[in-house]
């Protein structure tokens, strides 16, 4: 099958989503958020359709899903699956509505606790078209962490999914995205909402690393007094098109949204952050703040950075944005190189110390080893 | 008294623009030389040129160092030989902490003398002697390199890592510049306390006021990409009267 054939006069019993997709139409590469990142080659290609079969769910520290279904969970957490889930009527993105109209059955996981979870996604069909959806909710008022890894087998394979997230009032939600792909014809492009509730905090942080063509489309929303931080780092070589986009809209008076993005790219790599901050009339007194930098290690390697904002209020504390892209500083590289330090070296502590800020505010030492041991392959 | 360094119809480029027109210049080892020079005489691109700093391209003519011809060697193998460069305006690098740069370039050193690597205690405790010494603030080896520090700061910062990594050639360029009267005191006693039969200076200055408090072996004055004139402390006390200009029909 093609995605480019799918017929919504079958869908029939999704009559929501249909209209949404017509009045919305499919995307193309002239579509704002899909202009950079080669969409047509993706939806023109054949694939064989792949619907995981639900099965039982085997007792483990952390949840894992295989190509789009639930193999293992802890017994703390709340596994269900649902048929008719609510979804995000305001998303910018029609692969959110195309991959909803697909699924027949979403994962819901209902966290009920304060809890450090880990989720394990292996993609593992081969030439497959993978279309699943993952729905998490909170209770009010707790701290949850989530790290989602990708293990990445399936080659010539699109893999549509992406996380409908309900943050309810007062909680507080950190998903960290550790997106490392080794394959170049892989393929995944994401489709995320997130609606926090007053009060709640959502801590995002993305990394993506690798060769592959993935793309993540966010759509965040912020009730009063909410906020999100997002902090994303795309490393790509080769070929790779790693990208995030974002509408996070501001609703609520005294929502704060804090974007941070460094991207270092390589080769012949593409990296695109597309982020629009968008301030609702009613967000009185709420503070956006964006800032894009990359560094280009060099000549073939291509940056789309695309910082927007739309403000609808007089009344905004703060609005910050800012953008730059340009290679490593030749005069910190020399200065180095004149203490004795290589070349090589020299170069990994300037790109570490690009990526310092993020990496300091994660506070996680597992995912800067990674970074190096990537960055330190040599063709 | 043994060479340490001889330059030799050193050409040398940056852009299109020959800035080196031929300097002949031999340094002795135990001494120390200043070079000085009006403005665009060559000065900065001399020493660019003898650590190998990529903007400055070599026409002809060589830079022996040890009996060694460096003319084209990389500015990391150069350094590792022995040759550090005190800059003017020191890089602030934000996100690289002083005290890792700083043993990243010792081990690096150590490494290519075939002496294991110090670990980070060890390490730790040599460098709080030296900046004990050097009367910095410990609190400034845990920041970013550089970054924040004031003017005077960069240039003793500049000194912490001469006297940690023991170079055998120092270029000090204009280490002098923007330091008041009590800071270059303080880097001058630094220096003279670095002053050793097998170590080499090479003082870049615009000013008299630092051979004051370091008193070179030699002066060499350059002008136009050349060196007009070599000699001792007496050039200075000429060049103060008269400028420039007296040396320009030699």
């Amino acid at each position: 099958m093609r995605i480019l054939d799918i017929n919504l006069e079958e869908y029939g019993a999704k009559k929501a989503l249909v209209q949404k997709l017509k009045s919305m139409g499919m995307p193309t590469p002239k579509t704002e958020h899909y202009r950079y990142f080669g969409i047509r080659p993706i939806l023109d290609k054949e694939y064989i359709p792949y619907s995981p079969p639900i099965q039982s769910i085997e007792e483990a520290d952390h949840i894992e899903i295989v190509d789009g279904m639930v193999t293992k969970a802890p017994k703390s957490i709340f596994v269900e699956f649902l048929t008719n889930p609510k979804v995000d009527d305001s998303h910018y993105d029609q692969i959110y509505y195309i991959n909803h109209l697909l699924v027949d059955k979403t994962i819901h996981f209902e966290l009920e606790k304060d809890m450090e979870l880990t989720i394990v996604q292996k993609f593992t069909k081969t030439g497959a078209f993978v279309p699943y959806r993952i729905k998490i909710s909170t209770q009010p008022g707790i701290n949850v962490k989530i790290e989602e890894e990708c293990i990445v087998y399936a080659e010539e394979s699109l893999y549509l999914y992406g996380y409908d997230i309900d943050l309810a009032k007062d909680a507080i939600l950190q998903l960290l995205q550790n997106r490392v792909t080794g394959l170049e014809n892989f393929a995944q492009i994401a489709s995320h909402s997130v609606r926090c509730n007053k009060n709640s905090e959502f801590r995002l942080f993305t990394f993506d690393f690798g060769v592959a063509k993935t793309l993540h489309n966010y759509h965040i929303t912020l009730e009063e007094n909410a906020a999100t931080n997002a902090n994303h780092v795309i490393f790509g070589k080769e070929k790779a098109k790693l990208g995030n986009t974002f509408h996070i809209e501001n609703r609520g008076k005294d929502s704060r949204t804090h974007q941070f993005s460094r991207n270092i790219l390589k080769d012949k790599a593409r990296g695109i952050f597309d982020g629009l901050l968008i301030v609702k009339n009613p967000a009185k007194y709420s503070a956006i703040y964006q800032d894009s930098k990359t560094i280009l290690l060099n000549d073939g390697a291509f940056m789309v950075s695309k910082p927007q904002m739309e403000i609808y209020t007089e009344y905004i504390s703060e609005a910050t944005h800012g953008s730059t892209t340009g290679q490593l500083d030749e005069e910190a590289l020399f200065y180095l190189r004149q203490r004795g330090i290589a070349k090589e070296q020299a170069k990994e502590m300037l790109v570490l110390s690009f990526l310092d800020e993020i990496f300091e505010k994660l506070g996680d030492e597992k995912i800067k080893k990674e970074f190096i041991e990537l960055y330190e392959e040599r063709e | 008294m043994s060479t340490m360094m001889k330059i030799k119809d050193l050409h040398a480029q940056i852009g299109d623009k020959q800035i080196l027109k031929g300097i002949d210049l031999e340094l002795l080892k135990g001494k120390v030389h200043a070079i000085m020079g009006p403005n665009g005489a060559g000065k900065s691109t001399l020493s660019k040129a003898i650590v190998g700093h990529p903007d400055v391209e070599v026409t002809k003519g060589t830079i022996v160092y040890k009996d060694k011809d460096i003319t084209d060697w990389e500015p990391e193998e150069r350094a590792l030989e022995g040759i550090f460069m005190a800059f003017q305006h020191p890089v602030e690098i934000p996100g690289v902490n002083n005290a890792y740069f700083l043993r990243t370039a010792l081990n690096a050193k150590r490494k290519h003398l075939g002496l294991p690597p110090l670990n980070a205690a060890e390490f730790l405790r040599l460098l709080k002697e030296k900046i004990k010494e050097l009367g910095m603030r410990e609190e400034m080896i845990h920041r970013s390199l550089n970054e924040g520090f004031s003017g005077g700061e960069k240039k003793l910062n500049e000194i912490l890592q001469m006297e940690i990594l023991e170079p055998d050639f120092v270029i000090l360029d204009e280490i002098d510049s923007g330091l008041d009267i009590d800071a270059l005191k303080k880097v001058s006693e630094a220096i003279n306390k670095m002053r050793t039969p097998d170590r080499t200076f090479m003082i870049i200055t615009h000013y008299r006021k630092i051979l004051d408090y370091i008193e070179p072996d030699f002066v060499h004055v350059l002008k136009n990409g050349k060196v007009l004139k070599t000699g001792g402390i007496e050039i200075v006390d000429a060049l103060e009267k008269e400028g420039y200009k007296i040396f320009e029909e030699v």
